[in-house]
């Protein structure tokens, strides 16, 4: 089972591709606060975008301590302790050193682009970083340079 | 100057003054009653029970004449903070939401009208990620 805190996730449905999630993953789980944090994020950016489907990403109710992170992200890393995920969708890099520390890899909009277009469930990579760019969901010019160098545009 | 002096209570400044009327008190020694001053030295904003922000007299001067209120001070500077400590990939996104006191979509969209990278890795963890995708698939097409 792989569990996504909001970052990647709503990056991936800007980007009119967040079934490729469920196609390299199966279902995924979100927190139920992170999945909120996501609608909301969605509806302030791009009203028009269609949140994930459940058979993609479930919301899980789940409830943590008080730790040096937010709410919703602390839901994120105890989920993954809870049902024993190795794998943590986010592209936050604070989240990510916490996952780290938890030994849980984390991977992110960048990686599951580059899987989504090494397999061909999408056919380039240029149209979904196209339309974050539009929504004013920027990638840094190092890390868009190195996906394009590796996926191949 | 009143507001450089540094040590005695006497000089310290409440949180609650405002910056708009000159209405900037001073806090007694020993527990006594704050008096007026007749003048702007300086105001210490709280950010979060914790933070404290020195605004220099001659700030304090500016911003009034320029009409700028402490609340609104208060809330440009812990926006500032959170935007600078959240690209500094010092606090999560969450965290600099709670910092700024808003929610995360308005510190989403204020960040995009800035256009600040939500996504940012180091460049190291970026190559890390595409070299674990690399491996993940390998595992996939040997299984």
């Amino acid at each position: 089972m792989i569990v996504a805190d909001s970052t990647a996730v709503t990056a991936l449905t800007l980007a009119g591709c967040v079934e490729v999630v469920g196609r390299l993953f199966g279902k995924v789980i979100i927190s139920t606060t992170a999945a909120r944090e996501m609608n909301e994020v969605l509806a302030a950016l791009d009203p028009d975008c269609r949140p994930p489907e459940a058979k993609d990403i479930d919301p899980v109710a789940i409830d943590v301590p008080l730790t040096a992170m937010s709410m919703s992200e602390s839901e994120s890393i105890e989920l993954c302790r809870q049902v024993k995920s190795r794998l943590l969708i986010s592209d936050d890099p604070v989240v990510r050193a916490e996952a780290a520390k938890e030994r849980i890899a984390c991977i992110g909009t960048l990686g599951i682009l580059y899987a989504a277009r090494s397999r061909g469930i999408i056919q380039d990579i240029e149209t979904p970083l196209e339309r974050l760019r539009r929504l004013g969901w920027f990638i840094s010019p190092e890390c868009e340079q190195l996906l394009l160098s590796r996926a191949g545009g | 100057m009143q507001g450089r002096t540094r040590g005695p209570k006497s000089t310290r400044l409440l949180a609650t003054a405002r910056l708009c009327d000159y209405k900037v008190w001073a806090s007694g020694a020993g527990g006594r009653p704050a008096v007026p001053s007749q003048r702007p030295i300086g105001v210490r904003l709280m950010l979060e029970d914790g933070l404290v922000i020195h605004v220099s007299p001659k700030l304090v001067t500016h911003l009034m004449a320029a009409g700028v209120e402490e609340a609104e001070l208060r809330t440009v500077a812990a926006g500032a903070l959170a935007r600078s400590l959240y690209e500094r990939k010092v606090l999560s996104l969450g965290l600099a939401a709670e910092l700024a006191d808003v929610e995360r979509a308005e510190l989403v969209a204020d960040l995009a009208d800035r256009g600040v990278p939500l996504i940012n890795l180091p460049l190291d963890q970026a190559e890390s990620e595409l070299a674990l995708v690399d491996t993940m698939l390998q595992r996939k097409r040997q299984a």
